[in-house]
């Protein structure tokens, strides 16, 4: 099993990324991976309809860093 | 007499190279395996979808983010789970991002707001239908040992066995890394 995993808040990892970008000095990339919500609407057939969502990534250095937020999928739900 | 033993030993002993072989090519070489689940939909059919696995990927090995594997389920030894790889060891990812999804009524910033970092010798996986899969944001972050390999292609014996081209017959298609350049 994985050790325990303390949780961080935004600001912490905010804080993170921007001494690593100051530190390596170097562009960052902006990656993404699309994941999706799936529901079956019938599941004799297996019929599914699924709705993707997008998850946003920074890759400093080697390192990434998520930055999905609200609007990210906003767009798509609407 | 002599002959008849000589020919059994014979045939036993290529009978038990064979299942050496076979052991050791599934062990660490290529591996052909059936999936079932809903939780990589779309990427894999629920049932009769067969998986290519690499296995020289095992233990995590040149493993990237976007990557698909096949690891030990933690929670159950006697399982294995296909999953894409979400975080790298050093990354900081949303632990359920999608749970919004389910919050949209209210003004909760919190699934944007919960970050881990994933710990060394561990990658954290979840399925492709976020809406119906046991991953880590259940058990955590599995440790890299429990990787036994890569998918790098399926067929999908739901499909026919011609579909109108070479390139996927029995439903064949390759499984890709989905960690792309996100276009501005």
């Amino acid at each position: 099993m994985a050790p325990a995993t303390p949780v961080v808040d935004r600001e912490a990892v905010a804080a993170t990324l921007q001494a690593s970008k100051q530190r390596n000095r170097q562009e960052c990339e902006l990656k993404a991976l699309t994941q999706y919500e799936c529901q079956f609407v019938d599941l004799e057939s297996n019929r599914y309809i699924c709705r993707p969502f997008k998850r946003l990534f920074e890759v400093c250095a080697g390192t990434s860093y998520e930055t999905t937020a609200q609007p990210t999928n906003s767009a798509d739900r609407s | 007499m002599t002959t008849t033993i000589g020919s059994i030993l014979t045939v036993s002993s290529y009978f038990l190279r064979s299942i050496c072989f076979l052991h050791i090519s599934h062990s660490y070489i290529y591996e052909f395996t059936e999936t079932r689940g809903e939780s990589m939909l779309p990427t894999l059919a629920v049932q009769n979808d067969y998986v290519h696995v690499v296995k020289k990927y095992k233990n995590g090995r040149g493993c990237k983010l976007g990557d698909c594997i096949v690891a030990v389920k933690p929670t159950d030894p006697n399982h294995r789970v296909c999953k894409r790889i979400t975080g790298m060891p050093g990354d900081y990812i949303l632990v359920d991002p999608s749970d919004s999804i389910y919050r949209e009524k209210s003004d909760s910033d919190e699934p944007f707001n919960t970050y881990i970092k994933v710990p060394n010798g561990h990658v954290w996986v979840t399925g492709d239908n976020l809406a119906h899969s046991l991953d880590s944001r259940t058990y955590n972050s599995i440790p890299m040992g429990l990787i036994k390999g890569k998918i790098v292609a399926a067929n999908d014996f739901n499909q026919p066995f011609w579909n109108g081209s070479l390139s996927n017959i029995l439903g064949f298609r390759k499984i890709q890394n989905t960690f792309i350049d996100e276009e501005s």
